[in-house]
């Protein structure tokens, strides 16, 4: 080994350390990453470094879209949308037995598709949906799962703030990455709504029906949930078509988000502020892991270790699924006690050469690794989602909730499972876009 | 607020005024989101784009960015992994967190200056287009690097606190 390469690796080490001691990532990448660098290129290198890089990093066009669809989302939590999507689906199919679980499901897959977050999304649908489970008898255990669960699809469905910053960091088009998204999103969707049906099937009394609507009222549901999905056909649907950048849609949907919630009169001076300091807020938090890790890869690309790693991976004389699985199984272990996002920014300088090596697609790659990342958001002992399930029904064990996503974890790896088998499905929509 | 956390009402005159930066930032970000719609609606509807709406986005986006960092900080908003908190709570380890926090706060007080230094030596740096300095832009990053770095030293002071 040599010595660029003994310094990089006890640079990932000296990182997990600071990580584990509570260092915000951001800051413990930047300051591995400079060390780093002063290490392997000299003081004066590593010092200008940190004097231009943080503006250099900042200021990028394509990273506009993150904000932008931040605030669409933020918009669309305050505008109503959330409830207008649960009225919308509850009308039309909570008559069926779990029909309310069925409900939350599809409100959660159209509210991911305004939100790019899926913290977002499972408080927004959790203070939505949970009261209604509740009134209607759902067992804690389904209500409580099927929140914490269809949250996740807010970071799988576009707008997607895991697609944009993988895309940055992995040099993929953003564009080709959001859309190919949303067929795994329906899919996932689709595989959570057999999960409640098998659940109903074997448990019919954790979710019992609620009442028929008539066909007046569920049409008059589908026109108020109609500007929502107004938004999203001119938003992702312009990047379809080649008629907007990634930013231009991020922006154009946030200011219809912004005229919706102005016509909704749910937007005075002081919900606006906190609109704004909310997603302020979530770009900073973004950002500064962001230019942490533009900083750190870049160390541990001169270190030479990544190329070292791959050339390795690749040598094994395994078959290349096997090795893929093997990197899946480490990010679901990974999950398990780290905050997705970060996973992805310190692990992409590793994986992403030895993905190139093994001849995976990378733009498929993301689809899959964004699904893991969705199961490191539920499962125990830091799955963000249950906590903030808990946070709205605090009277529910954790035990509880975290028996209840179990079934929909395995509707994960099923789908996980299917986009290894049949990589198509994430990529027939990128690969027919036009002006791709 | 569906969906919304708590950023409201910081206390103390910091604490508000780093709020205030946070809000500006957010400002900046309608403005962006203003000029971008009408650029769009300018080159379908008239042909006649603004020339230089890639370089305003670029600039926009560092005062968004560095304007919201300290507050984000003092909200303790910046992710951290979590899992040694409870041993980090024994008496004979807490110069931990107040030593890792002060080195933040070193990392980032080098950030400004270094920064500040940089915006100082490229005032004759001019962006392509709209022929706008950098040098403004480059001073909010370095600003708000330094308003990060106080957050970290008042975060290093109060645990130091909590430790005796």
């Amino acid at each position: 080994m040599s010595r660029s390469e003994i310094i990089g690796l006890s640079g990932i080490a000296v990182l997990l350390l600071l990580m584990a001691l509570r260092m915000p990532i951001g800051v413990a990448m930047l300051l591995v990453g400079i060390v780093g660098f002063a290490m392997l290129n000299g003081l004066n290198a590593a010092l200008a470094a940190l004097g231009t890089y943080p503006y250099q990093y900042a200021a990028v066009y394509d990273f506009a879209v993150i904000p932008l669809f931040v605030l669409m989302g933020n918009l669309g939590s305050v505008s109503g949308m959330a409830r207008d999507l649960y009225s919308a689906a509850y009308a039309w199919i909570g008559h069926v037995r779990g029909g309310l679980a069925h409900a939350t499901i599809l409100a959660c897959a159209g509210f991911a598709a305004v939100s790019g977050s899926s913290v977002a999304s499972a408080v927004t649908m959790g203070k939505v949906c949970l009261p209604e489970m509740r009134r209607y008898n759902y067992s804690h255990r389904l209500a409580t799962g099927v929140i914490a669960a269809g949250g996740t699809l807010g970071i799988l469905i576009p707008p997607s703030t895991a697609f944009v910053i993988y895309g940055l960091l992995t040099e993929q088009s953003i564009g080709r990455l959001l859309l190919a998204g949303i067929l795994p999103g329906l899919l996932l969707t689709g595989l959570f709504m057999i999960t409640v049906a098998i659940w109903m099937y074997f448990k019919p009394e954790y979710g019992p029906p609620g009442p028929r609507m008539g066909w007046a009222e569920r049409k008059a549901s589908l026109v108020r949930a109609g500007p929502m999905m107004s938004i999203v056909l001119v938003s992702i649907g312009g990047i379809y078509v080649g008629v907007f950048t990634p930013s231009e849609a991020a922006a154009i949907g946030a200011a219809l988000a912004f005229g919706y919630a102005m016509w909704r009169r749910t937007l005075d001076g002081r919900t606006l502020s906190t609109v704004l300091v909310e997603t302020v807020n979530t770009t900073a938090l973004v950002f500064l892991i962001l230019i942490g890790a533009l900083v750190f890869g870049p160390f541990l690309a001169l270190s030479g270790l990544p190329e070292r790693i791959a050339g390795a991976v690749a040598g094994l004389e395994v078959p290349r699924v096997v090795i893929l699985i093997m990197v899946l199984s480490v990010y679901i272990l990974l999950g398990t006690w780290m905050e997705g996002f970060s996973m992805l920014v310190l692990t992409l300088p590793i994986v992403i050469p030895i993905m190139q090596t093994l001849g995976y697609d990378l733009i498929w790659f993301g689809v899959v690794m964004v699904i893991v990342l969705e199961m490191g958001l539920i499962d125990p002992p830091v799955g963000i989602n249950v906590f903030i399930v808990k946070g709205l029904v605090p009277d529910v064990p954790m035990t509880e909730i975290f028996k209840g996503i179990i079934p929909f974890w395995f509707a994960m790896m099923v789908c996980v499972a299917i986009l290894i088998a049949f990589p198509e499905i994430a990529l027939f929509i990128p690969n027919s876009m036009i002006g791709k | 607020m569906e969906g919304l956390g708590n950023t409201e009402s910081p206390a103390g005159l910091f604490g508000r005024f780093l709020r205030l930066l946070s809000l500006a930032g957010g400002w900046v970000l309608v403005l962006l989101m203003g000029y971008t719609v009408l650029d769009v609606v300018l080159r379908y509807g008239f042909n006649r784009p603004f020339s230089g709406s890639l370089e305003l986005t670029e600039f926009a986006m560092s005062a968004i960015v560095f304007l919201g960092i300290a507050y984000c900080g003092w909200l303790g908003g910046h992710v951290a992994v979590d899992i040694l908190d409870r041993p980090l709570e024994n008496p004979r380890l807490r110069f931990i967190p107040v030593l890792l926090t002060f080195i933040s706060a070193l990392l980032f007080v080098a950030m400004a200056w270094l920064g500040a230094v940089e915006a100082f030596t490229s005032m004759h740096r001019f962006s392509n287009m709209v022929r706008w300095p950098h040098w403004p832009f480059q001073l909010t990053v370095a600003f708000g690097a330094a308003m990060y770095a106080a957050v970290l030293l008042v975060q290093t002071a109060r645990l130091l606190r909590k430790k005796n």
